[in-house]
């Protein structure tokens, strides 16, 4: 769910969980379940698979609870780190299950594949979310903008909204899509 | 003095720019930097705009908070009591890029002309996504459920739960703010059969969350599509076709 001051919002979940709150989890899990499993459906292309990771992802963030430093980074970039190791056990895992099977070890791997795709997906994934949270209309304006290559003048007719207003959410979606995805590059393991 | 991160942002965004602050940024390498650093992100928004958030099946919580313990999340994680729903984000065994737009329930027949094509003055139709988003406060009894989406980019703003016993039901609805702009915002249930609807109220501008009265012979008798519009001040009862949200209860 979007909040107006996400790292802060997030330092709070840290620092909940960090004491053993469950509810923290069960928050962390709305907000973050949707980036775990789509990093994690995009990488094994199995929603059983996906699944198996992400919960695998938030019982691991129970259980490493103590490691947690809301001062050293986000929640969803701590969770991204969970996730990237969680789908490279899975990814290996599997490689090997294959290979035991088959005996044979030709072609490149699953292993190195998953890993060239996981940076690119975890960033699309993030800032997908992130814009997601900016609301409505502003995350609308923002993909008209970006993504469709709209004029402003297009996105105000289209939309229904004042020139200005249109502007006016494109600034400052932008100031604060990176002000969301700045804390996401930093693991708040310690 | 170096201009803000608004302005940059304008400049950033393709505003006219001020003829100083464009001297500015010839000269100012902290400037420069941050027009940079905002120019990537609007390539990276680019890249990511058409990326699809999937939820995973509710039952993924059920056994986080059974392995985690805490009993009191574990019951309201599990308190809902559904069974395995077939997987509606689109997702399956098959690459991603073949999981087209799906509606549901009803076979995409009817005209969607005015239904769909009109929304939001020709804003593409995205995926109606129904994937249901964990409850963990819910004291009375939950018959149905869907969450909300936004019907151009397929965003879940929201969602509507319905409670209660019998015949008369509740339908709670708990929305992002939703802008109305010159008119006011209706709630629907529509028919699976996508041509009959019932209005069951307005929602007041800006609330994030309303409840109203419904019937169960109303679910019964299929009109279970939550749907918010905008209506214009124009004596027409009917639908402007400017729908906001849907979702479909399950």
């Amino acid at each position: 769910m979007p909040s107006d001051d996400s790292r802060s919002a997030s330092g709070d979940l840290l620092a909940g969980l960090r004491q053993g709150d469950h509810d923290a989890l069960a928050a962390l899990y709305r907000q973050y379940a949707a980036v775990v499993y789509s990093v994690a459906l995009r990488t094994v292309r199995n929603h059983h698979e996906a699944e198996d990771i992400t919960q695998r992802v938030f019982i691991g963030a129970w259980r490493s609870r103590h490691t947690v430093d809301p001062a050293r980074g986000s929640a969803a970039g701590w969770l991204v780190g969970i996730t990237r190791n969680a789908v490279a056990d899975h990814v290996e895992q599997r490689t090997r299950t294959a290979r035991t099977l088959r005996a044979v070890s030709a072609g490149p791997t699953m292993e190195q594949h998953a890993t060239a795709l996981d940076t690119a997906v975890t960033d699309r994934v993030l800032i997908a979310q992130a814009l997601a949270d900016l609301g409505e209309p502003r995350a609308s304006v923002l993909r008209l903008a970006f993504a469709d290559d709209l004029t402003h003048e297009q996105i105000a007719g289209r939309l229904g909204l004042p020139l200005g207003t249109v502007k006016s959410h494109l600034r400052r979606g932008l100031l604060q899509l990176r002000d969301t995805i700045k804390g996401v590059g930093h693991d708040a393991s310690q | 003095m170096h201009p803000s991160d608004d302005v940059l942002a304008g400049v950033a965004i393709g505003d006219d720019t001020d003829e100083a602050v464009a001297a500015h940024l010839r000269t100012c390498n902290r400037c420069g930097a941050t027009l940079d650093e905002l120019r990537e992100l609007i390539a990276r928004v680019a890249d990511a705009a058409a990326e699809q958030l999937h939820q995973p099946s509710d039952a993924v919580w059920s056994r986080i908070a059974d392995e985690t313990g805490e009993g009191g999340a574990t019951e309201q994680g599990l308190q809902k009591g559904r069974r395995d729903e077939p997987d509606q984000s689109g997702a399956s065994d098959a690459p991603l890029e073949a999981a087209g737009p799906t509606l549901e329930p009803a076979p995409p027949r009817f005209g969607r002309t005015w239904l769909w094509g009109a929304v939001a003055a020709g804003v593409a139709v995205g995926v109606l996504t129904a994937t249901v988003v964990p409850q963990f406060t819910r004291p009375q009894e939950v018959v149905a459920k869907a969450s909300l989406s936004t019907l151009d980019t397929g965003q879940t703003q929201g969602r509507a739960t319905v409670t209660g016993q019998g015949t008369a039901l509740d339908l709670n609805l708990q929305v992002q703010p939703q802008t109305a702009g010159t008119g006011f915002l209706e709630v629907w249930l529509i028919n699976t059969d996508l041509k009959r609807m019932v209005s069951v109220g307005v929602l007041p501008n800006g609330s994030n969350a309303q409840e109203f009265p419904i019937t169960s012979t109303l679910l019964e008798q299929g009109y279970v599509i939550v749907d918010i519009s905008r209506e214009p001040f124009d004596d027409r009862p009917q639908h402007s076709g400017d729908s906001l949200l849907r979702g479909t209860l399950s």
